[in-house]
């Protein structure tokens, strides 16, 4: 028995590295969350207005494009609503009584309790499709005080 | 003649404000369900359900995205979406119902009201009838209707493989929570 074990040990260490190897990738896997949207990479920069209007144009074509993308979406603060752990701040739809929808979960929502309406900013989220309004979810504040480019050219002209 | 038009103007604003406060919306309302077993319980969320109510019919509706549920861990998210629910081909479960008795609620004052509610419910591009009871809450500006039921995952053809049947129970437990904003009373 002893010869065998001497014989084979190599074998049986490689083989149980594997096993342990396998067992903490399962086990990682298993209890993988999902991505913080804040080290997300964005696929598409959009206006809201314009991200509302693609879907009041052809819904079906806007959702292939853009369901489960990461989108970092700027617009106006039309809306912000906060319970005791969530919140959902609407984005002017422009002329459309829609909006785009975007809901901070327990972990993010602290960072929306500050907006105005009106105030500029930019959402980064996971967009889902549409109901009333365009749907984002896993939503977090990336930029409160964004401007356009030309407009700071403009400005440090005077 | 100007008088005329002045009482057209007022019979049709008081016809378009009387209907507009019949008719509720509410853009983020909470669904939430959960599945225990004795191996696991997983549960999962969203504050994204859009709903309609009109209060003189009791016809409700609600739609939500299958998408936007969030699950705590990223496996149950994929498979829920990819394997379970087939979210690209069934994007939405809709409940297209109505309060059994809508005069039995009443919605001028403040109170709490339980009726029933019977509706069409799709998930999994399935569709069943079910009746749940919905606790109503009529307060100043808003009207909070709660429910809570259950579904046999079968009745909607949502099935699970074999290596993981031991770990989702055969009936889900579900809660809607919808908010209506309204005019003050």
């Amino acid at each position: 028995m002893k010869n065998w074990i001497r014989r084979y040990q190599i074998v049986i260490l490689i083989g149980l590295g594997i096993l342990a190897v396998a067992a903490t990738y399962g086990f990682k896997e298993y209890n993988r969350k999902l991505p913080d949207t804040h080290q997300l990479k964005a696929d598409f920069q959009i206006e809201a207005v314009d991200f509302v209007r693609q879907f009041e144009a052809d819904g079906s074509s806007a959702t292939t494009q853009y369901s489960d993308k990461v989108i970092d979406v700027q617009g106006f603060v039309s809306s912000v609503e906060v319970t005791d752990t969530s919140g959902t701040v609407f984005l002017n739809g422009g002329s459309s009584k829609s909006s785009v929808m975007c809901e901070f979960g327990q972990k993010t929502f602290q960072e929306i309790k500050e907006l105005r309406i009106g105030e500029r900013i930019i959402i980064k989220g996971v967009c889902t499709g549409y109901l009333m309004d365009v749907v984002m979810v896993r939503c977090v504040l990336t930029d409160k005080t964004s401007v356009f480019p030309e407009l700071v050219f403009f400005a440090a002209l005077f | 003649m100007k008088l005329f038009t002045f009482l057209i103007s007022f019979i049709m604003i008081t016809i378009t404000t009387s209907s507009a406060q019949q008719r509720l919306l509410t853009r983020n309302g909470t669904v939430s369900f959960f599945s225990k077993t004795a191996l696991e319980t997983i549960e999962a969320h969203t504050q994204t359900a859009a709903s309609v109510f009109d209060k003189q019919t009791g016809q409700i509706e609600f739609r939500v995205l299958i998408k936007s549920f969030e699950f705590e861990k990223a496996l149950m998210h994929e498979h829920f979406n990819e394997n379970y629910l087939e979210s690209d081909k069934f994007p939405k479960s809709v409940f297209e119902g109505r309060i059994d008795d809508p005069l039995k609620v009443d919605f001028s004052h403040e109170g709490t009201y339980t009726q029933p509610v019977t509706g069409q419910l799709t998930i999994h591009g399935e569709t069943k009838k079910i009746t749940t009871p919905v606790i109503f809450v009529i307060q100043k500006t808003s009207v909070n209707a709660v429910a809570e039921f259950s579904i046999l995952l079968a009745d909607y053809k949502i099935s699970i493989p074999g290596i993981v049947k031991d770990k989702i129970s055969k009936s889900v437990n579900i809660r809607v929570k919808l908010k209506y904003e309204t005019a003050p009373l």
